[in-house]
């Protein structure tokens, strides 16, 4: 049973460790909580339940189209709302710092309702699943795991890998680190903001649908239920900050296995108020006792580009 | 006709009185959180629960105010948690507290008898009248909205509420000029919270019958919109959008579509409300009167 739990944990977290790694990502490097990631997570899923039902598709056709229209869906997000929010795309509107501290996140939920509104219209509020493919049955230390869920976990398991690779080492990830740290000092090194968001943006759509139709594929959903999905993530990137994706990834699973274990024990409802709970106090206790935990761990990205300008301008400058 | 438009009313005034109540914790002083929506399920839940035990209406008002009371005492503690963390955390863990809120109300059946809800609450009594047609409901929920509104003006009218925009609009120089930032937001998130609580009683007095799945995470996100739309910091305007959100399902209704069809239209209007708001007029529809002292020839008016 033990076994049986922590698999299936696993699996689940595989899931929501998708969306922690994209909601700490923006959160990182724009600033903004995306909470609409919930509306894209499901939008993902019922994109794939059109295609693959509606259009009769293959699952891998399907799945294809729900990331792309849910990357572009996400670029289009930032550049129609956020960006105008924050006054990135042109002037920015005078207003109250209250208005200012709460204006993305008012708006984020504003965009998270219309997703889930337009799913709802298309699909209505009964609970739909797409046909979970039937690729056999693993046996691992006495308990029985689906290959499909395998495959999640591999699939969950490569875009944390694919995302920390693109970060560390590509000249786009270090520019969308120097932007999370210091949006002047990438300015200064030339870093176009808009350009790095715009990857971002759909990359982190991207994931929300892979993550939503992986869910859509295991059991039934609602329109509306990526929201505890995303503050599972918003819970776990702001107890863990500064951490590193495949730390929040990490955490993710962790949570899954506690939840999947108090499902199994008592009942969905109780998985839910353990999760919280765990996830709560973690955070409280973390941001009041442990303020030390929170000093950054990341190497200064925006340090490194200025450090490579200037050693660009200097060897120019000997040529 | 005149019966359902009294009712639909009725319900407008309930969400106003909500909408009212947060803003005095959200606009008036800043304390954004998604935790108002569980507090007028508790409100809802205290009358239900001793309602139902008592088994009279006649307690309605003494409920009321125990109502007020339970929740302005968990509103200070959550303020108490609130304040130690930073701003930018409130919403996303006052949106964690609201999800156990739900989650409790369901899993705890023996006491909330879970998604089956509490039915036969007593018809609430004022004064000997019971309260169960439309005029006398109207009347009820007319005369909450009317003592939230008096209650919000009054407080940010005197310095008390003077205090609040202080701490909200620059806390280093309230706590400077000696206003205690914590005592000033706990007592605005305890005394919201408390008429969030004495909506929610109002409500479970008028529909006699509650469940979770009036009490989610989307009824806090309902209240924020309303206040988003009406405006943060402006009374009038939390009326106002308060008013407007609750109505609006009411004229969607009357274009006869599915009951999911409804519910998808109500949803996206107020989404794109939001959003629109939020680009063309983030102050909201009717935003807060700022008091501005114009320095003439090195003077002041």
């Amino acid at each position: 049973m033990l076994t049986d739990i922590l698999i299936q944990g696993i699996v689940v977290g595989a899931g929501w460790g998708l969306i922690a790694i994209a909601f700490g990502l923006i959160t990182r490097v724009v600033g903004v909580f995306h909470i609409a990631l919930g509306g894209l997570y499901g939008l993902g899923a019922y994109l794939y339940l059109g295609a693959s039902r509606d259009f009769g598709l293959p699952m891998a056709i399907a799945w294809l189209a729900a990331v792309l229209i849910s990357a572009i869906v996400g670029v289009l997000i930032d550049e129609l709302v956020y960006q105008r929010i924050t006054g990135l795309h042109g002037r920015r509107r005078q207003t109250s710092k209250l208005v200012a501290e709460a204006g993305p996140f008012v708006a984020s939920l504003g965009v998270l309702i219309v997703l889930d509104s337009v799913v709802l219209l298309f699909y209505g509020a009964t609970p739909v699943g797409g046909h979970r493919p039937e690729w056999g049955v693993l046996d691992i230390l006495g308990a029985r795991m689906s290959v499909w869920d395998l495959f999640k976990v591999a699939i969950s398991l490569a875009s944390v890998v694919a995302l920390a690779w693109w970060l560390s080492s590509t000249k786009s990830g270090y520019a969308a680190r120097a932007l999370g740290e210091s949006p002047e000092g990438a300015s200064v090194v030339g870093i176009n903001e808009r350009s790095i968001r715009r990857i971002l943006f759909a990359v982190t759509g991207a994931i929300a649908a892979v993550a939503g139709v992986m869910a859509m594929l295991s059991s039934p959903m609602v329109p509306g239920s990526g929201i505890n999905v995303v503050l599972y993530a918003a819970l776990m990137t702001l107890i863990f900050p500064n951490a590193r994706i495949e730390a929040w990834w990490l955490a993710s699973i962790m949570l899954g296995v506690l939840y999947t274990g108090a499902a199994v024990l008592y009942n969905s409802g109780m998985a839910e108020i353990v999760a919280q709970t765990v996830l709560l106090s973690t955070l409280v206790v973390v941001r009041i006792f442990v303020p030390q935990y929170q000093k950054a761990r990341r190497t200064s990205a925006a340090s490194k580009l200025a450090l490579q300008a200037q050693k660009f301008s200097e060897a120019e400058v000997a040529k | 006709m005149i019966e359902y438009w009294m009712t639909a009313i009725a319900f407008g005034m309930i969400f106003a009185s909500l909408a009212m109540s947060y803003n005095l914790s959200a606009g008036s002083v800043g304390m954004l959180s998604m935790v108002h929506g569980a507090l007028f399920g508790l409100g809802a839940y205290t009358y239900a629960l001793l309602g139902v035990k008592i088994g009279s209406g006649a307690s309605f008002l003494p409920l009321l105010v125990l109502a007020f009371v339970i929740a302005a005492a968990v509103g200070i503690l959550i303020s108490i948690v609130m304040m130690w963390l930073p701003s930018e955390f409130v919403l996303l863990v006052t949106f964690s507290i609201a999800l156990i809120f739900t989650a409790v109300l369901y899993t705890a059946t023996p006491l909330t008898n879970g998604a089956a809800g509490i039915p036969g609450i007593p018809i609430p009594a004022v004064f000997g009248i019971e309260i169960f047609d439309e005029a006398s409901v109207l009347i009820m929920c007319t005369a909450l909205a009317l003592f939230t509104l008096v209650a919000c003006w009054i407080i940010g009218r005197y310095p008390l509420g003077m205090a609040a925009r202080m701490v909200r609009d620059d806390p280093m120089a309230a706590e400077g000029l000696g206003i205690s930032y914590r005592a000033v937001s706990a007592f605005h998130f305890s005394v919201a919270g408390g008429l969030a609580a004495m909506a929610g009683a109002v409500f479970a007095g008028t529909v006699l019958y509650v469940d979770p799945h009036a009490f989610t995470i989307h009824e806090a996100i309902l209240i924020m919109s309303m206040l988003a739309i009406g405006g943060m910091g402006n009374v009038y305007g939390a009326f106002f959008g308060g008013l407007l959100i609750s109505l609006l399902p009411e004229f969607i209704g009357l274009l006869n579509f599915s009951s999911d069809m409804s519910a998808g239209i109500e949803r996206l209007i107020y989404g794109v409300l939001l959003i629109a708001i939020m680009l063309v007029r983030p102050e909201g529809a009717f935003p807060e009167r700022r008091v501005v002292i114009a320095q003439h020839h090195g003077g002041t008016k």
